[in-house]
């Protein structure tokens, strides 16, 4: 081939290309046009759908499509997670408070048009105490469940076997519709509900495709009004960074607790120098700890696992805690976007969480060595406390997630800390699931722990009874935290699971907190900050949950940001008008043409040249 | 040396002395041969005066830069703060000195590299001379047995092996070394089969030199220059290896190597908050090291390598 040939292919192919991207310039506005006269909230995720059936669902990206396509009877409320009319307009409970009666919502339909009435709560609750595996799914609320009846269209009424106010108010049970669900052959299955889903939310699933998209579509005659978005889409991105990058392109409208861990303080500086961003530093619901092995016993008392002695003795675990600079961990690991923990129940709930009065352990390390020194754990040689008497050093292993840097930064921290008492922590990043696994079967002495706290407090205090704790010693019953018994705490937790006045239950559940934080069987580090940024260019007059410097993902018992999102007014600047790119396009292809035509025309001579 | 009243015994022991003697001049000479060949290689010089000056800076971090720096509770700098005087190449999240983490990060990356690299090179020259030497069926199966191990995508393998042994330093170690010593094997293989054609390790058996002699005494000293060339060629990615791993989060988090702390840096967002400072030194480091460790060996190759000398 001679060097003229390759230039004549090189030039035509240029030529091809360059008409076809000509072709698309004229193209892709057209494609962009439509697309804007439906408005859409994107939603950056990276969390795998596990199930749609609302009964069965795990994750927390499947909480929220449930809680936009269904509803609850009660809602759980914007301002201060207190109940508030969903479904139901008004409830009454009896005086035994074993009967509650709920007036339904008239005039409500499903997204197929179908009307609302109280036959489909009743057929719900039925499911929850008829259809065995949905009951046992959700044992811990259905078990308590006698009958669920709908004497007429608007009235329901749910029995109980023992009283429990807040789990009747704050259980999220979705109502689902009747004339759909029952024609289902298996309603515990999880692809029961097929696309899209029929609900009566304010936005329902329609589509799903795995590791690209959720998509669901607003319900234009939802009873509180049509939202202002036409379609929430779930976006997927693999890397927080990606889904940083997307919101910084405008390609994506809000970043938050959608991608598991969050965004980092780096993330949201970098999105704070952003025009069309808004970031928010919300008080969050998660409380991280650090759990020590104090001793792993069944119900029956049978010792198992292989914990360090030391850690029984409750001197060393308070020396311990003393020795933990909870707030230089909140300034340096979270960048100030968290606040020290006392116990169980982070500070966002603020009728629930107990502030420590003035009894918090202070963070000094002389202070620790002293308890320690008067308890008897004298230094051996090499420094290394060893227990009283002499004998095994207080040696201890200190497993935290592989998978998570702060924790491992939380880590080092505390390990320094912690050999300044003379303790030898050897510390070791384990998988999530081994983890758990070791944890379970006691096989640990201390390591990292962390759960997002629901508006009733009563699941998490729950996981610190004797009665949950395990039958068997092979680490399957995870209903325990951390094998706490302590008979003072069951009693007050048996009292505040009835109490319907919130002001005397939250007495009883502040000093169940006490006792926790006293006997220090878990130590609570921080609350975790939820870190989320929008582009308010897009997306405006979302509502965050609670009113007052709250969150706009990861919201609870109903999803008051993406309902009362609406688009931004701002004027669209951005795009050229259509006469540009048709312009544009034009000369591409004139170009493009007249440097086809050259290049057949050096052909034509160059064959007659050979 | 030997006097001239000596015993037989005293003969036979200063004979003895004098063939050492002889044998030490021998190997100082082509010691003092291979290094005027090496010498006259540019990049080679090159790549060993890097490596000299890492080294010297890896084993001299401690007296450079007092351990203290690397404690997070003793931190003095901001919240990855960009270059300044205090710190010439920034800080982290914990306001650590980047510069201090870099240059104790070079102990761990090289110590890993290299450790990684001899027990991968002991694996393969012990099972390529072995399956060289005696062959039959043995041979066989060693060959299958590394050809296995070629074929295994390394890295799928390394992080398959990590999930599985746990994180720490010696099971990167074992696990770097164990997809690393196949190619080694075929090296050394070939170049016994080699070896052992040559007609004085004929007259060495019919001598009734034993597998052990022969291996030890003629084929060993004969393959041994390829093999050191082949390690030097190892160690980068070896250091590669670890450096990516790390990188994955499949490093031991609780020490600083190169790729842990690009590890944390990307974890920590210094991507979107485009902190130059806190990704560059550790990348152009490991950069730096592999490239000055390609160079050596490759001159080693050229070296040791009559015909790549020849193609020069």
């Amino acid at each position: 081939m001679n060097p003229h040939a390759l230039t004549r292919r090189c030039l035509s192919a240029a030529a091809a290309l360059t008409l076809s991207a000509g072709a698309l310039a004229v193209a892709a506005p057209g494609a962009a046009a439509q697309e804007n006269d439906v408005d859409t909230l994107m939603i950056a995720t990276n969390q795998e759908v596990d199930t749609f059936n609302p009964f069965k669902r795990r994750f927390t990206i499947t909480y929220e499509t449930s809680m936009m396509t269904y509803e609850t009877l009660v809602r759980i409320g914007a301002d201060g997670y207190e109940p508030v009319p969903g479904l139901a307009t008004e409830w009454t409970e009896s005086e035994d408070g074993l009967t509650w009666t709920f007036t339904i919502r008239e005039g409500s339909t499903w997204s197929d048009g179908e009307p609302l009435t109280a036959q489909d709560a009743a057929y719900t609750y039925n499911l929850l105490i008829e259809n065995q595996a949905i009951h046992d799914w959700n044992i811990d609320f259905a078990a308590n469940l006698v009958s669920a009846e709908a004497p007429d269209d608007t009235t329901f009424v749910l029995t109980l076997a023992e009283p429990a106010p807040a789990e009747v108010l704050y259980r999220e049970v979705y109502i689902v519709p009747e004339h759909v669900w029952s024609t289902y052959p298996d309603p515990s299955a999880d692809d029961a509900n097929r696309l899209p889903l029929v609900g009566s939310g304010p936005f329902q699933v329609t589509e799903y495709e795995t590791d690209e998209f959720i998509r669901l579509e607003a319900n234009e005659d939802y009873w509180d009004g049509a939202p202002g978005f036409d379609e929430v889409v779930y976006d997927y991105y693999v890397e927080t960074d990606a889904a940083v990058a997307a919101l910084e392109a405008g390609e994506v409208d809000i970043v938050g607790s959608g991608m598991q861990g969050g965004l980092n303080p780096a993330q949201i500086g970098a999105l704070e120098s952003q025009g069309h961003v808004t970031t928010n530093d919300a008080q969050g619901r998660r409380y991280v700890s650090l759990t020590l092995n104090h001793g792993t016993v069944t119900q029956d008392g049978t010792e198992f696992g292989d914990g360090h002695p030391a850690l029984k003795d409750p001197v060393v675990r308070t020396a311990m805690h003393t020795a933990i600079d909870k707030q230089a961990l909140v300034d340096t690991v979270l960048d100030g976007s968290g606040t020290p923990a006392t116990s169980l129940i982070p500070s966002i709930f603020e009728q629930w969480h107990w502030d420590g009065g003035g009894e918090l352990v202070e963070f000094d390390i002389d202070a620790a060595n002293r308890m320690l020194d008067d308890a008897g754990y004298a230094r051996g040689d090499d420094g290394i406390r060893t227990m009283p008497g002499g004998g095994e050093p207080l040696r201890f292993r200190f497993y935290h997630h592989a998978d998570n840097t702060a924790y491992a930064t939380v880590v080092e921290f505390v390990t320094e800390w912690w050999a300044e008492l003379g303790l030898d922590i050897e510390a070791e990043a384990i998988e999530q699931g081994t983890l758990n696994d070791l944890a379970y079967l006691g096989e640990f002495d201390i390591a990292f722990s962390g759960w997002g706290v629901g508006p009733n407090p009563t699941e998490q205090l729950g996981m610190h009874t004797c009665a949950v704790l395990p039958t068997l010693t092979d680490g399957s019953e995870r209903s325990s935290e951390n094998s706490y018994c302590n008979p003072e705490y069951d009693a007050l937790h048996e009292q505040q699971k009835v109490e319907s006045d919130p002001a005397a239950r939250a007495e009883l559940v502040k000093r169940q907190q006490q006792l926790l934080y006293e006997d220090a069987p878990v130590i609570w580090l921080y609350y975790q900050n939820v870190l989320e940024a929008y582009n308010h260019d897009t997306v405006t007059d979302m509502r965050t949950q609670p009113a007052e410097g709250g969150m706009i993902t990861g919201q609870q018992g109903f999803t008051w940001s993406y309902y009362t999102a609406r688009p931004s007014n701002t004027e669209e600047d951005g795009g050229a008008p259509v006469w540009v790119w048709v312009a544009v396009a034009a000369a591409v292809v004139v170009a493009a043409a007249g440097a086809i035509v050259f290049a057949m025309r050096r052909k034509q001579t160059a064959d007659e040249r050979e | 040396m030997t006097s001239t009243t000596a015993s037989p015994r005293a003969l036979h022991l200063s004979s003895k002395r004098a063939r050492r003697k002889l044998a030490r001049a021998r190997r100082r000479r082509s010691f003092a041969r291979s290094w005027t060949a090496y010498r006259s290689q540019r990049t080679g010089m090159v790549g060993l005066v890097l490596l000299g000056a890492i080294v010297v800076l890896a084993i001299g971090a401690p007296i450079l830069i007092d351990e203290s720096q690397l404690s997070v509770t003793q931190a003095t700098g901001g919240r990855m703060e960009p270059p300044s005087a205090a710190y010439p190449l920034g800080t982290d999240e914990t306001g650590r000195s980047i510069l201090a983490l870099t240059l104790w990060g070079s102990r761990l990356s090289l110590l890993i590299g290299l450790t990684a690299t001899v027990v991968a090179i002991l694996i393969g020259t012990a099972i390529g001379v072995t399956s060289g030497h005696i062959g039959g069926w043995y041979g066989w199966i060693a060959l299958r047995i590394s050809d296995w191990f070629m074929v295994l995508p390394s890295l799928v393998v390394a992080i398959a092996l990590l999930a599985v042994l746990g994180r720490s330093m010696a099971t990167t170690i074992t696990v770097i070394a164990l997809v690393s010593w196949s190619g080694t094997t075929r090296l050394v293989r070939a170049q016994t089969l080699t070896v052992q054609a040559r007609p004085y390790l004929e007259r060495a058996r019919a001598l009734g030199a034993g597998h052990w002699h022969q291996m030890t005494k003629h084929i060993l000293p004969n393959v041994l220059p390829l093999v050191l060339a082949s390690a030097t060629l190892l160690v980068p990615s070896a250091i590669l290896m670890e450096s990516s791993l790390a990188w994955l989060g499949l490093g031991d988090p609780s020490v600083v190597s190169w790729g842990s702390i690009l590890n944390r840096a990307s974890d920590n967002g210094a991507v979107s908050a485009h902190a130059w400072w806190y990704l560059l030194p550790p990348g152009l480091a490991i950069l730096i090291v592999v490239l000055a460790f390609m160079m050596c060996g490759r001159a080693l190759e050229a070296v040791f390598n009559p015909r790549l000398r020849g193609e020069r």
